[in-house]
């Protein structure tokens, strides 16, 4: 059994990937990054009240709140630079190493005011981990100057593979944690009593600003919020089960993510850099197979090898 | 893929696992770690919040409940550092009662001035105001939101009101 185990950890971390597959998530990860760090500056934080101030341990050396709007906005830029050179892919060692470090900042900041949000704990594990992968081998312009340097490309490898494995894991593992506290905390009356129903008003009287009357609505059927609550800790205790059943996999993961898309819409709480991470659960690597084994098929195109010799006649 | 490498990334898995399972066990909540526990306890009919009133020139109050008005602290993540900040301020008046080193009160201060900034910058439309009033406020909850405006129950916890002429 412990054979089995450890065989299924290193088939799991490192199981031969194309190089694409990574680099499709790389694209995507900073991709969606970058259009989230360009709407948004760090330079309002300079103003927040210096009373709140309770920094995180990660900013703990920190002397104190920064009320330097010009310096915040000098590190969101460069933050903002790393995320852009990594996602095309141009230095990509140096630049996911840097995105990662900045990010603990400018993701960090706001959380050291007061209360800390959970939104963006999984980007801030991505970023580590891309820090450490070689995720610019593929479809970048680190892979075009070496083309042009004459440098091969790279075979499949596990080194493709781990980045994507270990986000998945501490995806399910977030989630499992969450299902675990409300088990913890209120044992299995969160899911029959009207704990979900009130939650879902509530967020109407703390200022979270739903954008749809959904919560309200979904109010007049308690028997169905019960329901609801139930699907919850469900799918979040049992989230780790996706990485062992790929069928489990077919159904958890996409109940993860209605559940949090309907969170936006049903209490105005968002996810989006979450609902970003999803992405990791497509298999990009075997699709990027697929798609060169068909390319690699693309001469069956050609003239037919009948028709050759009767139109080499007919010239 | 070296031996070594692979030792490495194997290693920093079982740390993410480890790190995770004590975070839940222990409920430690460090950023980016945490127990992830929001949400988690029962929630009855009732809602209780720190909540910002404005004071106007006229000296009427206004609940002050938009995110553009205090940003980037948004209404629910302050209404969280309000009752952070009360909580430390009643710990500190149990030990001194004549303490003077109270949080709250500097705290509407900067948020007046916060208030004000952002209004002179027309990133939002509220009205001009010559004070901040911070109440521990509870709702009965009610589906329909018909008390939305009026919750049952006010107490002052601090305030700010500039000294009018």
């Amino acid at each position: 059994m412990w054979t089995n185990g450890r065989g299924w950890c290193k088939s799991f971390l490192f199981a031969p990937a194309n190089p694409a597959g990574l680099a499709i998530c790389r694209i995507w990860f900073f991709g969606y990054l970058l259009y989230r760090a360009a709407g948004s500056g760090l330079e309002t934080w300079a103003l927040a009240p210096a009373d709140l101030w309770q920094p995180i341990l990660l900013l703990g050396w920190l002397p104190g709140p920064p009320r330097s709007a010009e310096l915040l906005n000098g590190v969101h830029l460069a933050f903002v630079a790393a995320i852009a050179l990594s996602l095309v892919g141009l230095g990509t060692r140096l630049s996911t190493k840097t995105a990662f470090v900045l990010g603990i900042f400018v993701y960090g900041l706001p959380n050291c005011f007061g209360k800390v949000s959970h939104g963006l704990t999984l980007v801030i594990f991505g970023l580590g981990f891309f820090a450490l992968a070689r995720a610019g081998d593929a479809l970048s312009l680190d892979r075009l100057i070496g083309r042009l340097r004459g440098r091969s490309r790279p075979a499949p490898s596990g080194e493709y593979r781990w980045p994507i494995a270990l986000m998945q894991l501490t995806m399910v593992l977030v989630f499992c944690a969450a299902g675990v506290a409300k088990l913890r905390t209120s044992g299995l009356a969160w899911i029959y009593s009207d704990t979900l129903l009130n939650y879902m008003v509530r967020a109407f009287y703390v200022g979270q600003d739903p954008a749809t009357r959904l919560g309200p609505w979904l109010a007049q059927f308690p028997l169905l919020c019960n329901v609801l609550a139930f699907g919850t800790i469900w799918c979040e205790v049992t989230a780790p089960l996706a990485l062992f059943s790929k069928r489990y996999r077919w159904f958890v993961i996409p109940s993860l993510f209605a559940m949090q898309v309907g969170i936006d819409l049903v209490m105005g709480i968002s996810f989006h850099h979450y609902l970003a991470c999803y992405l990791f659960w497509i298999p990009w690597s075997d699709l990027a197979d697929r798609t060169a084994a068909m390319w690699r098929r693309q001469p069956a195109l050609s003239p037919p090898a009948k028709l050759v010799p009767s139109l080499r006649r007919a010239a | 893929m070296s031996a070594w490498r692979q030792r490495a990334i194997g290693h920093l898995a079982v740390t993410i696992v480890v790190a995770h399972l004590a975070a839940m066990i222990w409920k430690i909540d460090e950023w980016p770690l945490s127990n992830y526990s929001m949400f988690s306890s029962l929630m009855k009919g009732e809602v209780r919040r720190q909540m910002v009133y404005g004071v106007t020139v006229g000296g009427g109050e206004r609940m002050l409940r938009a995110d553009a008005y205090f940003a980037p602290l948004g209404v629910s993540k302050l209404s969280h550092c309000l009752n952070v900040a009360n909580r430390a301020d009643e710990k500190l008046k149990k030990r001194d009662r004549a303490t003077t080193d109270e949080r709250l009160p500097k705290v509407a201060r900067s948020l007046l001035d916060l208030y004000d900034d952002r209004r002179e910058k027309g990133l939002h439309h509220g009205p001009e105001l010559i004070g901040l009033r911070l109440y521990e406020v509870r709702w009965r909850i009610d589906p329909k939101l018909a008390n939305l405006d009026h919750p049952e129950h006010r107490k002052l916890v601090a305030e700010y009101v500039v000294d009018q002429p």
